[in-house]
């Protein structure tokens, strides 16, 4: 090309072409510079974190979690009843960072300003951001629980409700409790974080307690009428475990309205009871980052656009995982998975300038009654009039009287659930969870 | 030198930019589709009965079994209850996806 013919393009693209190329520049610096910084490493914020880097490489992604190993809530249960070990619930950041370029910084994280998209952590860094993300799980809310009921308490009757320290405790009682004692599970009342949890639990440790100290019984106590998975539940119960589990609906004296640590004792509206293992599992808002940064609405849960999750009260940060109000979504890990890679994808569009899509959004979840007995819950959703809509034509429940090789199967699939989801999460290769190990 | 010969010049960086957009978007959506998938299919398992992997399955292959899981003609567990929400057009999309996803591996 001669000097004359460069001269007249550029000429040329100044007078006409010149806004589109200059915004496509601008679009690429904006992009590739672009800074997003999320806070909290479960199942939504390294997701949303490592999805981020995968999708685009040049933005610069800071993961801030204070905890140098992550301890699972999917499986506790399994590692409390002694199908896998504990050891096996922890996952830890380093594909993250090796495999996916993220910034890991391991400090807790403290003030939000919206107006500066600066974010405080408590030991004094500041960092920039053009998008947060949020993911800070759940909080316990101390003062609507049972009375009597405090974070001390939680030492002699643990909550095991977040992932670690509380589940071993409770583990330990367990396996510590003679023969012919009585667990009592106690139920918050909706919503709280993994919906078919308790009732999961109920029954690994009525597998545990049949196998090792078969006088026991466990008494679950719902705060509400129903749960999930209640038909398949009560099915496996009656099949597995006769009359070992007993089951107080609200409706039936099945909400707890204060305990006695000291003396094992759990009052219900019906009388109290006395318990060799009290499980009391709080009521639940979202986690301290949000609550303390305006991101929470009166019902103690955070808001968002269903599309972007971009919170509605707060620009610029993006709230995910089990803090978040996402329609029809339950709080589960799977739930944040599929939030985080539409957090992501949002993230990436906008900061391209680009329309976000919809997606469509996807909850699975396994439950164990017995190692070798599973069920699951799926539930498939679209952005549909600006709310996360279930499609009423697909999701739903397994079949109830199923085959004993149909349990099987599924209850392989959820230690295969498991393995896949902490890869698609965490990064790095499978750990094998199938066929069951031996505890402890 | 004749002002006609650079329109299309002009016409290629336009319809590239519009272009670029347009498979970004694209891009997103079966992203937007697809990435479901790997929650449950990351894992290695393939032997004995596991949820298996992705990775062996062509083009044709992943749309026979999402349309015949969705048809119920073919045994699931939960395979049915999750292809029921896509549409032909998306379970197209997501083979496309990820079959180029296991080309590049």
């Amino acid at each position: 090309m001669n000097p004359g013919r460069r001269e007249m393009i550029r000429l040329m693209l100044g007078a006409a072409g010149g806004a589109a190329v200059l915004g496509g520049c601008k679009r690429y610096l904006r992009r590739s510079r672009a800074r997003v910084v999320v806070v909290g490493g479960g199942y939504g914020g390294a997701a949303c974190a490592k999805y981020l880097k995968q999708l685009e490489p040049a933005l610069q992604v800071t993961l801030v979690e204070p905890k140098k190993r992550f301890v699972t809530c999917p499986f506790s249960n399994a590692a409390m009843a002694g199908l896998v070990p504990y050891k096996s619930l922890i996952r830890t950041y380093g594909f993250l960072k090796k495999d996916y370029g993220i910034d890991i910084v391991h400090a807790r994280a403290d003030r939000i300003d919206a107006d500066k998209k600066t974010l405080l952590l408590e030991n004094g860094v500041r960092l920039a951001y053009d998008r947060l993300v949020v993911s800070p799980g759940i909080s316990m809310l101390w003062n609507e629980s049972p009375d009597g009921y405090d974070m001390e308490a939680a030492e002699i009757m643990p909550h095991a409700w977040t992932g670690g320290p509380q589940t071993r405790i409770l583990g330990q009682k367990l396996r510590n409790m003679s023969n012919g004692g009585v667990v009592v599970i106690s139920v918050p009342p909706a919503p709280f974080r993994c919906p078919p949890g308790p009732y999961e639990r109920a029954s690994l440790m009525a597998y545990y307690l049949k196998t090792h100290k078969p006088r026991s019984k466990v008494l679950i106590l719902n705060a509400n009428t129903h749960f999930s998975k209640e038909d398949l539940f009560m099915e496996a119960w009656q099949e597995l475990y006769a009359d070992m589990i007993e089951y107080l609906p609200i409706t039936n004296g099945g909400l707890v309205t204060a305990v006695t640590p000291a003396r094992g004792l759990v009052h219900t509206d019906a009388g109290q009871i006395h318990a060799d293992v009290a499980n009391i599992i709080p009521s639940q808002v979202a986690g301290a980052l949000a609550r303390d940064n305006g991101l929470t609405d009166e019902s103690g849960w955070c808001p968002v656009d269903h599309q972007t999750f971009e919170s509605t009260l707060v620009p610029d940060v993006h709230v995910i995982g089990d803090s978040c109000l996402a329609g029809a979504m339950p709080k589960s890990a799977s739930s944040a998975n599929s939030q985080a890679k539409a957090c992501s994808l949002a993230l990436v569009s906008l900061l391209y300038n680009e329309d976000p899509v919809a997606p469509v959004y996807h909850n699975t979840c396994y439950s164990l009654a017995a190692p070798d007995y599973g069920f699951s819950i799926n539930g498939m959703y679209r952005y549909h009039d600006r709310r996360i809509t279930l499609i009423q034509k697909a999701g739903g429940l397994s079949p109830l009287k199923a085959s004993r090789e149909f349990r099987r199967r599924e209850a392989r699939y959820a230690h295969d659930w498991y393995d896949s989801i902490n890869m698609d999460t965490f990064g790095g290769n499978a750990t094998v969870t199938w066929p069951s190990a031996d505890s402890e | 030198m004749p002002r006609v010969k650079l329109i299309p010049v002009q016409a290629c960086l336009f319809i590239g930019l519009l272009f670029s957009g347009i498979a970004a978007a694209q891009d997103r959506r079966a992203e937007g589709l697809a990435l479901t998938c790997y929650t449950c299919h990351s894992g290695r398992a393939v032997e004995n009965g596991g949820i298996p992997s992705l990775e062996p399955l062509t083009r044709e292959e992943l749309i026979r079994r999402l349309t015949e899981f969705r048809a119920g003609a073919a045994e699931a567990t939960v395979m049915d209850r999750i292809s029921a929400a896509y549409t032909d057009e998306e379970i197209d999309i997501i083979a496309d996806y990820i079959t180029a996803r296991n080309k590049g591996k």
